[in-house]
């Protein structure tokens, strides 16, 4: 019975996403009809997903460290099944079911590596049992739909049985910490951070709670920094890193992807090449990457809440030609815009989005001047794109971009969802 | 020179949105009318210099934090006593409201509370989240965002504000507490940056407190105007 039932949700949903794309962007109206005509969908597919999944979970990071570990794998031979930036409910991973299977029965697929949403990643847990998992930290994040912190933990707390083989977890992240140990998982335990010998202060990771990285034993993976750069060292080897896109808080994703492929690619693979093959990945879209339009250059930084606008704010420090944030519909709660520092933003040039309104205020009680405010974000970046794409002299252009903000952003280009630059 | 006060509590700790915040705002609008303003934070280190103050905010932190046994209660609860003592204006927001008063969860009665306001709160499982919860109050409408699981019944003062959309107190149909000096309410946003008449009204008092009166500086009404415009955005949410 449940095969007949997976074979029709299955197939409705294919047919749905085939409609859907023909009309628009429904990426993963064939994963929703799927579980609505077969709750027990992904349950039912795993036995079909006969490869190693990593869960990448984590209140921010998740879609950089997921990218990176994705590099890392297809790099090491690996043929990987991931979702894309976005798609991490259930909904979107029933979708890349649909979207992959002919590949899947044919046996493509060696590695998955799946983005999950913390809301429902006890649910694909249950579902799925990953090998492995990578939560990446614990954020002040969406608390109009999640609450508060202490309950994202619990959520990764509740996922921690059903992980089999091994979790890679931010040390430096106490409640992260905490879980672990309350918790007692069957899989091995690593730990990912910032070296504790580093001057860096844990304080400044965003983290809703955060403490010093004691050094764990050998299996785990610490970076530090200092003026030539970032180091990370495992096994008490240490090496020089790079990662793609500036800010500790990436450096970070690149050590937990780093520690899990430690664990989950081919052992035949030194770390010390994998950490050289991680300076060759490609930012995760949104996040840092540029486009060129004549001489113009356009940052795109993503933000989703709090602790990434502040840490991406913190972390561009060149002088850019122009500054526009932009904030949008999705983010129903925008009280938070008053917690962020701004003091490092000389200056924005426009804010944007349907809740532009909010970061105008939040900036002008900071001090910080604001140029236009323009809610239609296409029309901003148009303006400064022929502005200054034919000039002779270089301009940069910084744009923080909400979610729906980037993707407006990014298709103003011609860019589609998850194509790079 | 006026040099003008403002306390606030643990603002690292009781900031989970941003109800810190606050006492930007009252510290710009006090500025921008003349008065030289300063943030001082209040922690477990302060002296009893740090102590003095013409305003307090007390934000909201997350449920861990307010019924953790580490909670420096004693000197928080001396602090604020003082703070009533001397009728020093007090704005508290959801969790720092519930802070004040007695507080139990579903196993009863805790130690959490301070026993200092006449309010009991009793925590649920149902996480009250409106975007745009709007209360009308002796200031006009004020708007806002709550989220929160507490019901909150009152044994004597008046309320903040009745309730126009969202669930406030859960009981009642009313938000918060006015008892004394203090303004309590559940309301985020930060309210004091959404609701400019109540915020002045929170600076007219404060400077009444000094003797001094509050005359709203010209660069006010540009804050203003961008409030009134994110106010009706919120107004017009759905979300809840």
């Amino acid at each position: 019975m449940n095969s007949l039932a997976f074979f029709i949700a299955k197939t409705v949903g294919a047919l749905a996403t085939f409609v859907a794309s023909r009309v628009g962007n429904g990426s993963v109206i064939g994963g929703r009809l799927a579980l609505v005509i077969f709750p027990g969908f992904i349950r039912h597919a795993r036995r079909w997903l006969d490869f190693p999944i990593v869960f990448v979970m984590g209140s921010n990071g998740k879609t950089t460290t997921a990218k990176y570990l994705v590099h890392l794998a297809e790099e090491s031979g690996e043929r990987v099944l991931t979702n894309a930036a976005g798609s991490n409910m259930k909904t979107g991973i029933a979708a890349l079911i649909i979207g992959s299977w002919r590949r899947i029965v044919r046996g493509h697929f060696s590695l998955g590596v799946f983005e999950i949403d913390e809301a429902y990643a006890a649910s694909l847990g249950a579902d799925v049992n990953p090998e492995f998992a990578i939560i990446t930290n614990v954020q002040i994040d969406q608390i109009y739909r999640l609450f508060e912190p202490e309950r994202v933990a619990a959520m990764f707390r509740d996922t921690i049985p059903f992980v089999t083989r091994h979790i890679v977890v931010n040390g430096n992240d106490r409640l992260l910490v905490d879980a672990v140990t309350q918790q007692r998982p069957l899989a091995e335990v690593s730990f990912f951070g910032i070296d504790s010998r580093s001057s860096i202060d844990p304080e400044t990771l965003g983290l809703f709670a955060a403490q010093r990285f004691d050094q764990r034993p050998e299996s785990s993976v610490s970076i530090d920094s200092d003026a030539d750069g970032y180091r990370v060292t495992s096994a008490r080897e240490r090496f020089p890193m790079t990662v793609p896109t500036a800010g500790m808080h990436f450096a970070l994703n690149g050590a937990a992807a780093l520690a899990m492929a430690r664990v989950a690619l081919d052992a035949g693979v030194a770390f010390r090449t994998h950490v050289e093959r991680l300076g060759n990945a490609t930012p995760a879209f949104g996040r840092g990457e540029s486009i060129f339009s004549g001489s113009a250059r356009f940052e795109l930084v993503l933000f989703k809440n709090r602790p990434s606008l502040q840490l991406n704010l913190d972390a561009y420090q060149e002088p850019a030609d122009s500054i526009v944030l932009a904030f949008d519909e999705y983010s129903q709660d925008p009280s938070w815009l008053f917690a962020v520092d701004y003091s490092s933003v000389p200056r924005v040039d426009a804010v944007s989005g349907e809740k532009a309104d909010f970061l105008e205020l939040a900036l002008a009680y900071a001090g910080v001047e604001v140029g236009v405010s323009n809610p239609d974000i296409v029309s901003v970046v148009s303006s400064l794109d022929e502005s200054f794409r034919n000039r002779p002299e270089h301009s940069v252009h910084r744009l923080f971009l909400d979610y729906d903000q980037m993707m407006a952003t990014r298709s103003y280009f011609g860019l589609k969802m998850g194509a790079s630059a | 020179m006026t040099d003008v006060r403002i306390g606030v509590m643990f603002p690292s700790t009781f900031n989970l949105n941003a109800d810190v915040a606050n006492a930007l705002v009252l510290q710009r609008r006090l500025e921008l009318s003349g008065v030289e303003t300063h943030i001082v934070p209040i922690t477990g280190e302060s002296s009893v210099d740090d102590a003095v103050v013409d305003a307090l905010v007390i934000g909201s932190p997350s449920s861990s934090i307010l019924l953790s046994p580490d909670l420096p209660r004693d000197g928080i609860a001396s602090f604020v006593s003082t703070a009533f003592t001397s009728e020093i204006p007090i704005l508290a927001i959801s969790n720092g409201f519930h802070l004040l008063g007695q507080i139990s969860n579903e196993d009863g009665e805790t130690n959490a509370g301070l026993n200092l306001i006449p309010v009991t709160t009793t925590f649920g499982r149902t996480q009250h989240v409106t975007i745009g919860a709007q209360l009308e109050t002796q200031w006009g409408r004020v708007v806002g965002v709550e989220n929160h699981n507490a019901r909150v019944e009152l044994s004597s003062g008046d309320a903040f504000g009745r309730i126009v959309r969202g669930v406030g107190n859960a009981a009642g149909g009313i938000d918060g507490l006015c008892w004394g000096t203090l303004w309590a309410t559940h309301l985020h946003g930060p309210v004091l940056a959404l609701n400019p008449t109540l915020a002045d009204a929170l600076c007219a008092r404060i400077l009444d407190r000094r003797g001094l009166t509050f005359s709203r500086g010209d660069g006010l009404d540009h804050l203003d105007e961008l409030a009134n415009r994110a106010r009706t955005h919120l107004e017009k949410s759905t979300a809840s």
